[in-house]
């Protein structure tokens, strides 16, 4: 019964809906016609619904003319409003068309479904009828989208890690969408709109329309290798949307290159080798691989290392090199720069030694004993030559 | 079995005997006469002068320096044309003094006629010529002394810094190499009073070696080493320098010179030519004084042995000479 019921009314629909469409354009058209742009919509559970009605007096007397809403579906209230006030009649002249708004409240516990609502328009000597469907919709149409171009991304903890977001407006309705985001609490994250420079935490998104954010995240050098979640989140009123992105931490090796006591400074004699006992240590979060010495000595000095190369340098570990420094034969007494350095591929690390250079004191004794000898004489004098 | 020789003659007695009596009594002379006082009077002047002019410059010129005190004894100021300082200043009066001091040690006896008196007592002639020129040397060296301190006093008082103790040492130095230097000019003084019986005829030797080595010694050292070793290429250049920089260092003013400049500015690495690749990687930095010392250490040694050389020079000539007259 009901079922047949609704085939009938869904057939009236539509030739009431093609009455009206083919009446309009129509000259000889005498009468009155009762229209809204959408008759048939789907509208959100619980929400008011707000429609324009249109009621046109096509060649007929002035006349007034009584709205009713003569189908109502239970529990639906339904008001038609004009000028801010509820009324019950418009008054038409000839080829005229007066506006009124049609409120529809649903009733509190509404499910969804159609609700069909019939409005009829009454004047002295013709009648429109305008049937209405609205169908409440199942979910909540989303408001606003959260994607992503690239929603993981991988580098060391030194890269920038900038994620392109895309936020779209799907509502009817311009936005103010605010931006937030959850991750560790050394991270800092950026909100910058595609091509500008300014830093957002919101920014406005009209409706329908999409607008691009880079965000940017910045990480501590420290960092520890490792998968990280951020969450970005968003939220205009109740519309939100949320996307998470993926973060993945790689070590990267960290070289230092220093002395145990952390002494860059020491003595040599010219021409003879020091040794000078270094420390390489590896304070990154991977493990640094073939590990090369070298140094850039003035012209004419020796720098040797005992380990020229280290195969592998695991994260936290460290190894002792010592390095033999000998001053070329012609160095200046004096303080001179020696720079040892320490390179493994992307890693690198360098240190400079002051290396103040000593004579021998070689040449002291020998100065020693020209005085000596000169002593002799002044002594082998008195012996000879002394008398009274 | 061996025959007799004739034994070697051998001395009798110490040369110590009678030695301080001697030094003690010509150092009375030495510091009571008028020449001296008058030698003090303008080494005194012209240090006073040369160290508060060098004060004035450094409290408004220098911020921060970890030689300060040293930087009294180079700091030069311009007067007119010259520049000078206290060590250049030095350099040309302590010849002079030394000089005063000795050229008539021994042939001013001689003209005296005390000379037999003094050797008629129980005092060798060894101990006669070591007396003397022990007593020029004591002389200057308090002199010296007086005058270091003074200086080093007046900068405590006028600069407000007290001195570190590597600037004392260096400073020390300073005064033991000028000593020397006095040494061999008094020695150098004292060789022409034995040489030649004029007073006048030694004091005007002395003076002309010691113009010669001050003005025309390094005219001459590069005037020789052009003609020796002409500088047609860049060895040459280098080979001549090193010729020119041995020659003048048979001076004793070089040596004097070299000592001081290593002593005085610690930032001397090096005395002579130095190779531009010699110096690649080379910071600025002032050296420690042990280095510095053996820097200069030649220099210092040979001014040393050039004394006692001239000395027993003098010695031997002195001994050799008949003295009843």
């Amino acid at each position: 019964m009901a079922r047949l019921l609704t085939v009938f009314l869904a057939v009236s629909l539509i030739l009431g809906q093609a009455g009206i469409a083919l009446a309009a354009p129509a000259s000889g058209f005498r009468g009155l016609s009762l229209s809204t742009p959408y008759p048939a919509q789907t509208v959100r559970a619980g929400e008011r619904v707000t429609l324009t009605l249109t009621v046109k007096n096509f060649g007929l007397s002035p006349q007034a003319v009584a709205l009713r809403v003569a189908e109502v579906p239970r529990g639906w209230k339904a008001a038609i409003l004009g000028g801010g006030r509820p009324v019950a009649a418009v008054y038409a002249e000839p080829d005229q068309e007066i506006a009124v708004s049609l409120q529809l409240d649903p009733p509190a516990g509404a499910g969804t479904g159609s609700f069909r609502f019939l409005v009829v328009a009454q004047g002295q000597t013709a009648t429109a009828q305008l049937p209405l469907t609205l169908t409440v919709g199942q979910v909540l149409p989303p408001r606003l989208t959260l994607t992503a171009e690239l929603p993981v991304l991988r580098g060391p903890a030194t890269s920038s890690f900038r994620y392109r977001l895309t936020v779209k407006n799907e509502s009817d309705r311009d936005l103010l969408v605010n931006l937030e985001a959850r991750t560790q609490k050394s991270f800092q994250v950026t909100f910058t709109p595609s091509f500008a420079s300014q830093q957002v935490t919101s920014l406005p998104v009209k409706a329908g329309e999409s607008k691009d954010i880079d965000t940017e995240v910045s990480l501590p050098r420290e960092a520890p290798a490792g998968t990280y979640d951020i969450a970005v989140l968003a939220a205009a009123g109740e519309a939100r949307a949320e996307i998470k992105l993926g973060l993945e931490i790689t070590g990267r090796p960290d070289l230092t290159l220093t002395t145990p006591d952390g002494r860059l400074s020491g003595r040599a004699y010219a021409n003879r080798a020091t040794p000078f006992k270094l420390v390489v240590k590896n304070q990154g979060g991977a493990a640094a691989r073939d590990v090369e010495l070298s140094a850039s000595e003035p012209t004419g000095w020796e720098v040797k290392f005992d380990l020229q190369r280290i195969d592998a340098l695991q994260p936290n570990q460290q190894r002792e090199v010592t390095a033999q420094i000998k001053p070329g034969p012609k160095a200046v007494t004096g303080d001179y720069i020696v720079t040892l350095r320490a390179n493994a591929g992307d890693a690198s690390s360098s240190a400079d030694i002051r290396v103040t250079v000593y004579t021998s004191t070689l040449w002291g004794l020998i100065g020693i004993l020209l005085v000596a000898v000169a002593l002799g004489v002044v002594s082998l004098a008195v012996s000879r030559y002394g008398r009274r | 079995m061996k025959a007799e020789r004739p034994p070697l003659r051998r001395r009798e007695g110490s040369p110590w005997t009678g030695l301080w009596a001697v030094t003690l009594k010509e150092l009375a002379d030495h510091l009571t006469s008028a020449r001296m006082r008058l030698l003090e009077g303008l080494i005194l002047l012209t240090a006073l002068g040369t160290v508060s002019a060098a004060i004035q410059t450094l409290r408004t010129t220098v911020g921060e320096d970890p030689f300060l005190f040293l930087r009294i004894f180079t700091t030069s100021q311009q007067a007119g044309d010259i520049d000078y300082s206290f060590v250049l200043f030095l350099s040309f009066l302590i010849p002079l003094a030394a000089i005063a001091l000795g050229f008539d040690a021994v042939n001013g006896e001689y003209n005296r006629r005390t000379l037999s008196r003094v050797l008629s007592q129980p005092i060798y002639r060894d101990a006669l010529l070591a007396g003397k020129f022990l007593a020029g040397l004591f002389t200057l060296a308090i002199t010296l002394l007086a005058l270091w301190l003074l200086v080093t006093g007046l900068g405590i008082f006028r600069l407000g810094v007290i001195p570190s103790g590597e600037e004392v040492g260096r400073g020390l130095l300073f005064f033991i190499a000028t000593v020397a230097y006095a040494g061999i000019w008094l020695a150098l003084a004292m060789l022409f009073s034995v040489q030649f019986r004029q007073p006048a005829t030694s004091a005007l030797a002395a003076l002309a070696v010691w113009l010669f080595f001050a003005v025309f010694w390094p005219i001459l050292t590069g005037i020789v080493a052009q003609v020796v070793r002409p500088a047609d290429n860049p060895f040459a250049e280098l080979a001549q320098i090193q010729l020119r920089l041995a020659l003048s260092r048979l001076s004793p003013n070089t040596l004097y010179a070299e000592v001081l400049l290593s002593l005085l500015s610690p930032e001397t690495r090096a005395l002579g030519p130095v190779l531009i690749t010699q110096l690649e990687g080379a910071v600025r930095g002032a050296l420690p004084l042990s280095q510095s010392l053996l820097l200069a250490w030649p220099q210092f040694t040979g001014m040393i042995a050039a004394v006692l050389l001239l000395f027993a020079g003098t010695y031997v000539l002195f001994q050799r000479q008949e003295i009843r007259a």
